[in-house]
């Protein structure tokens, strides 16, 4: 691919997201791009020297923080304050059973421990890579593995708020 | 918009959170803080936000929509062919995986309501084992509690990039 590879990328990101706006895809600014992106490998655009620069990882985390943040004002504060401790009430489980996933996926042959392990344990996608790489794993993999949870976890989102409101009312 | 500039939802107002938080991203970025550019993204503009009290305003979803596409696309291009075939014979096991995540998001939600009175939208997204990004955003189009959400997905990801995956790279590095 020629340097042209990246903008060829991001515009397949954002026809994809589009796309996912027009079908009302759960979370379509990220669906829509990872399903519109990842269609150039099958399209046999190969990004060999075109790949994304870094620096649209940092840019990203910088516009999405800054875009949320921006929204959540004093109210930011006091929870930090509030939920610290249920927080870690509810942060502990989830992350034991997906490092206890990736120890089946790992014992049991599947996959090598380093990719097993890295792709699920529920933390930062950019991070987890990010240390693959640097262990030598396939980083590809382990960010399809992220991916297939973030794309089933936005999806089940929708249904799972509808039917907790439900089951609880709106103000619980 | 026709707001006048000095109303909170003012896009004068905005654009001060939104540089803010830039600000505070590049300086943990600057300081090596794991997930950095996120974390302090989100500190920065929400301190500035709260001094100027800055409302809503569409600027926020536009700058919030663009990052999400740029992530999105970085995430897409670590994907190859290669990566596609083995994710092809591991997609079952590694979607039994998610599903008992999901199951166990639901029963601490319950927990977060019953026992902490969080209302339900909150509750299922804090729970939720998904991205920081995305689930901050969905708590805003939901009408979540954005601070408590971010709280505790900032937390996830602070364990996980601060304890745990040290200890796994230190683990997975003496291994044959």
């Amino acid at each position: 691919m020629t340097s042209a590879g990246p903008v060829l990328l991001l515009g397949l990101a954002c026809a994809g997201a589009a796309l996912g706006r027009m079908l009302r895809l759960p979370m379509w600014p990220i669906t829509g791009a990872i399903l519109g992106a990842a269609t150039a490998p099958l399209l046999g655009l190969g990004l060999d020297g075109g790949a994304p620069p870094g620096w649209w990882s940092a840019a990203g985390q910088l516009l999405v923080g800054s875009g949320v943040g921006s929204m959540v004002g004093q109210n930011f504060f006091a929870s930090v304050r509030r939920v610290s401790v249920p927080g870690a009430g509810v942060v502990l489980p989830i992350v034991a059973v997906g490092g206890g996933a990736g120890v089946i996926l790992a014992v049991t042959g599947l996959l090598a421990p380093t990719p097993a392990l890295l792709g699920s344990v529920p933390g930062g996608v950019g991070e987890m890579v990010a240390a693959t790489a640097g262990l030598g794993g396939d980083s590809g993999l382990v960010a399809g593995m992220h991916l297939i949870r973030l794309v089933v976890v936005l999806s089940a989102l929708p249904w799972m708020l509808r039917r907790a409101r439900r089951l609880y009312g709106r103000e619980g | 918009m026709s707001e006048p500039a000095a109303s909170p939802a003012s896009p004068h107002r905005a654009a001060v959170g939104l540089l803010a938080g830039a600000a505070g991203g590049l300086l943990l970025m600057w300081l090596r803080v794991p997930a950095g550019g996120l974390v302090g993204a989100v500190l920065g503009s929400a301190a500035a936000g709260s001094l100027v009290k800055a409302q809503p305003h569409p600027l926020q979803r536009g700058v919030r929509t663009a990052g999400l596409v740029l992530i999105g696309c970085v995430s897409a291009a670590r994907l190859d062919r290669e990566s596609f075939e083995l994710l092809g014979r591991v997609a079952l096991p590694v979607l039994a995986a998610v599903v008992l995540l999901l199951v166990l998001n639901g029963v601490l939600a319950r927990w977060l309501v019953k026992r902490h009175q969080l209302d339900p939208a909150t509750a299922v997204l804090a729970c939720a084992p998904g991205g920081l990004s995305e689930l901050s955003v969905l708590a805003v189009d939901e009408g979540a509690d954005v601070g408590t959400v971010t709280v505790i997905h900032l937390l996830r990801v602070l364990l996980v990039v601060l304890v745990v995956l040290p200890g796994l790279v230190f683990v997975l590095g003496r291994l044959p």
